[in-house]
């Protein structure tokens, strides 16, 4: 197979290693030096050749090979048994309504959740329990990487550059996480979004904001309450760009979850309560409305591990949900 | 930008107007578009990047920036 990359050569690991950091190629953390073998092994794994092209981002004359992406994962640290989770992650960036341009160069600094369902889960070792948002998980860590260097190293979105965010925040870091699937009879995420359960998928969404949805209560219609009332604070406007595909995802860890299914409830019938609290107008500062088109809009997903009575809510930055089979 | 360009590109004169908060990345596009001279006209503080203007401030901003926005039309009228 022959690369089309540029060949950067250095004495050793560690001068590769600072020679990444020099030109400017990294997140601020040391990378693995991708060597063309690695990328090679990552393009076999996911089964492409390099000059695929997985996406663009028009406004910026773009396009998002394979070859880029593998050699983005290399550096990110993930095994090549990862990347064709990389290139779903890329693809479903790259769609149209995740807004790739705006969510990547805003003032506002969003980030992005990547949400794994599906068997490639087990086989890769996503984890999808306990601290699963956090640090202390290679494939999570280094898939949410891997997707933040295509973000920085090939759609340009250089901090203070490009990428104009005030703050920014940790998430742009790395955020991945699987969805528990495993933990209840609830209709997986992707098989809501018409994939067969054998099948695997990813699902992105902007992160304007992550907020903590903390109940202690027992009774299950007080935690739904309290998910609502959390998504109300700040609201969601209409976007004529995304038009009716916007949507929210709440995201409902054990505790909670163990109290709805105890209560019969299922996720179909959790969005649909939700649906109908989050959408009734606007009463005051803090209690908002949040537009949503229809109950689909609110993606509800199991993640977390037991502990604390929490769920938590992602609201969007002017971008709708997108999803992508691994393949 | 893209915008501007791209109206430009069809013919339509067109200036982009960039708050000093977004300039480092107009120029890094402009620069993905191979347009990394093309000028641009620069709204500065007291105005916010983001948020509501009010009308009398809106009216402020226009006088503060046609001069440039009617220099760069007509430089590129003179380059045709």
């Amino acid at each position: 197979m022959t690369l089309q990359s540029d060949t950067l050569v250095h004495d050793d690991y560690p001068q590769a290693v600072e020679a990444y950091f020099e030109n400017g190629y990294t997140d601020g953390l040391p990378i693995i030096p991708p060597t063309p073998e690695a990328v090679e092994s990552m393009l076999a794994a996911a089964n492409l050749v390099g000059p695929e092209v997985l996406g663009e981002v028009p406004t910026r004359n773009v396009t998002v090979t394979a070859e880029k992406a593998a050699v983005n994962a290399v550096m990110a640290g993930c095994e090549a048994e990862y990347f064709p989770v990389v290139v779903a992650a890329v693809r479903a960036l790259l769609q149209p309504l995740a807004n790739c341009h705006s969510t990547t160069a805003t003032l506002a600094g969003s980030a992005h959740a990547l949400i794994i369902n599906g068997p490639i889960r087990e086989r890769i070792g996503i984890v999808s329990g306990q601290a699963c948002m956090g640090p202390g998980f290679r494939a999570n860590a280094t898939i949410g990487r891997a997707l933040r260097l295509v973000i920085r190293n090939v759609c340009r979105t250089v901090p203070t550059e490009l990428d104009r965010a005030t703050f920014s925040w940790p998430l742009r870091y790395s955020f991945c996480f699987g969805e528990n699937e495993e933990y209840s009879n609830w209709t997986p995420n992707h098989v809501l979004q018409g994939y067969a359960p054998e099948d695997s998928a990813v699902t992105i969404m902007s992160v304007m904001r992550l907020l903590a949805a903390i109940e202690m209560a027992p009774e299950s219609k007080v935690i739904l309450e309290m998910i609502s009332e959390t998504a109300r604070l700040y609201g969601l406007s209409i976007d004529s760009f995304v038009g009716d595909a916007r949507g929210i995802v709440v995201i409902i860890a054990m505790e909670h979850q163990r109290r709805l299914l105890d209560d019969g409830w299922s996720k179909e019938a959790v969005r649909e309560w939700l649906f109908e609290r989050m959408t009734r107008p606007t009463v005051g500062r803090y209690d908002l409305k949040v537009n949503l088109a229809d109950p689909s809009k609110i993606l509800v997903i199991a993640a977390g591990g037991p502990g604390i009575a929490e769920s938590r809510v992602i609201m969007p930055h002017l971008a709708a949900p997108t999803h992508e089979q691994v393949r | 930008m893209r915008d501007a360009l791209d109206l430009e590109a069809a013919g339509i004169p067109a200036v982009c107007l960039v708050h000093t908060a977004l300039v480092p990345a107009v120029r890094a596009l402009c620069k993905l578009m191979g347009a990394s001279d093309d000028p641009f006209v620069i709204v500065d503080y007291p105005y916010n990047p983001t948020g509501n203007w009010t009308v009398d401030e809106c009216n402020a901003l226009a006088n503060q920036v046609i001069d440039g926005v009617r220099l760069r039309l007509t430089a590129r009228g003179a380059d045709k």
